[in-house]
């Protein structure tokens, strides 16, 4: 009877959809086509030009840093030679640094040049470098005399001069002469500092907190509590607990204008197992693909509801990890894949537009 | 990107997909905008389809996991109206006359509507596109065995909804 119904639920379905496919009529495709032709063609030049931006965005981003890494790695050689600098200024009868700048000001009158001036001299305070000084900037009162030396010096000549000798003079492995010196080879030591560099360029562009939670409650309540204009791409978390699992932990980062990551993380009963989502937020669709697109080629490529996706294996922990839009999930557990496809159903979402 | 043989594609199977995503969401707007992004998504994506004439069935998987997405995005338009599909059996004289009665009934449709959008989706992939178990489990790079799990319970969940009540029961086995 059994075998009977199900057979007989068979044809009802396979019937029933027939039936029901008959009934409806479709939209017109050529409608369709039109709009679905307009966003294939729109769809490769924003995403030609965002790599565009973010190529020079990183290129901008490493030099700053480069400079920022020589001046810490060298910063007893850098204030030496400043201090040698300021003795030199001194004996030629030159008015300090400040007083220098003001005065070119007075002699020269001439906003271009100072601008230049500040860009060089002034190369590891940008805003400093973008604030140009005020025309009516009083006059130092400095002493006549020196203002006359000082109109004798070529500011082009002058300005560049301290740069090169700071950079270069004083850099190891930054030799002009390769016979002298071989250039160094990166050791573990400095690819930490670059790590450790860029950990503190990040901060020093925008501070960032990171709020933890243990209580689970307290987790839920403040990521529905988040602002909307925080979140920039729909957030995955669990509102309850995987079967088997129990909150460990959850950490919410963010600043005051943005989203950055949500993390929540569990423990299997018996503590042997973990399981955590984290999902990292980025500012722009281009950069959320860079982040994505860098990660193991290797993976297995899946379809997590409508995003692409991709499953990593590796020593007994299984990663799902999705694209959205501005975003990269990430689902990490010592579950088989089908456990994690399950896990991932029962995530719930957060948008913009459920939280206005 | 080929436009022409996109265009080609697109026409020819348009249709199919858009009645795949209705059937999963039951809403036409909702089935329209899943039938467009799956249509971008298979197009953007279109080296990475191995086989090409496996193209209708991977717009129709796409398509459905975008009608199942949709569906969570937009919980208002939840099928969440449970009504009593079991209250009205009173009519049908025989097991065959209750099968092939409930095929002209509204009834079908709401048991449908009352499984989880995932659910509705696997039954909608097997008896509407009729894909075949594997064929479904590699378009979402999981097993066999797990696909079959997920539709076996599907199905029980609308056999159940489907039952005769009692009082039906009792009168067909009198029948």
């Amino acid at each position: 009877m059994k075998r009977r119904d199900a057979k007989d639920l068979d044809q009802l379905l396979k019937t029933f959809f027939q039936q029901e496919s008959e009934a409806l009529t479709p939209p017109s495709s050529m409608k369709g086509w039109a709009e679905l032709r307009t966003r294939l063609e729109n769809q490769e030049s924003p995403a030609l030009s965002g790599e565009l931006t973010k190529s020079l965005e990183e290129k901008e981003r490493s030099l700053i840093k480069r400079g920022y890494g020589l001046f810490r790695q060298h910063k007893a050689l850098t204030s030496l030679a400043a201090a040698c600098l300021l003795v030199a200024i001194y004996f030629a009868g030159l008015p300090p640094v400040d007083t220098l700048k003001q005065s070119f000001q007075g002699v020269t009158n001439s906003s271009e040049a100072d601008e230049a001036y500040f860009r060089v001299e002034t190369s590891g305070e940008r805003m400093e470098a973008e604030t140009p000084l005020p025309q009516d900037t009083p006059d130092p009162g400095g002493d006549p005399e020196q203002e006359v030396i000082l109109a004798d010096i070529p500011p082009t000549e002058e300005i560049p001069a301290l740069e090169v000798e700071v950079d270069t003079a004083e850099v190891p492995g930054e030799a002009k002469d390769p016979k002298e010196k071989t250039p160094e080879q990166p050791s573990e030591e400095t690819l930490a500092r670059d790590s450790q560099l860029d950990e503190e360029m990040d901060m020093a562009m925008e501070a960032t907190s990171s709020l933890g939670f243990s209580e689970h409650s307290d987790f839920i309540n403040s990521l529905k509590g988040l602002s909307a204009t925080l979140i920039v791409d729909e957030i995955w978390y669990f509102q309850e607990a995987p079967p088997g699992f129990v909150f460990a932990n959850a950490v919410i980062s963010r600043s005051d204008t943005a989203l950055h990551a949500v993390t929540q993380s569990f423990s299997s009963s018996d503590g042997e197992r973990r399981l955590s989502i984290n999902q990292s937020f980025f500012l722009s669709a281009a950069e959320a693909g860079a982040a994505y697109y860098s990660l193991d080629e290797l993976a297995v490529p899946v379809q997590v509801g409508p995003y692409e996706g991709s499953l990593f294996r590796q020593q007994g922990i299984n990663t799902i990890t999705w694209l959205q839009e501005k975003s990269v999930v990430s689902l990490s557990g010592q579950l088989e894949d089908g456990q994690l496809f399950e896990v991932i159903e029962a995530l719930e979402s957060i948008s913009a537009s459920s939280q206005s | 990107m080929d436009m022409q043989h996109f265009e080609t594609l697109y026409h020819e199977h348009y249709k199919k997909i858009f009645r795949t995503a209705y059937l999963v969401t039951g809403d036409y707007q909702l089935a329209e905008d899943a039938t467009q992004e799956a249509f971008l998504k298979a197009f953007s994506r279109m080296e990475t389809l191995r086989d090409q004439d496996k193209f209708a069935s991977w717009v129709s998987v796409i398509a459905a996991n975008y009608s199942v997405d949709l569906l969570r995005k937009n919980k208002k338009l939840l099928f969440t109206e449970k009504t009593d599909i079991q209250a009205d059996h009173s009519q049908e004289s025989s097991p065959h006359d209750f099968w092939e009665k409930k095929e002209n009934l509204q009834e079908v449709r709401e048991a449908l509507q009352q499984l989880e959008p995932d659910e509705r989706m696997l039954i909608v992939l097997k008896y509407f596109n009729e894909l075949s178990i594997k064929e479904i489990a590699s378009l979402h790079t999981v097993s066999p065995g797990t696909i079959k799990s997920r539709l076996f319970r599907a199905r029980e969940k609308l056999r159940v909804l489907l039952q005769p009540s009692p009082d039906q029961k009792r009168h067909m086995g009198k029948a």
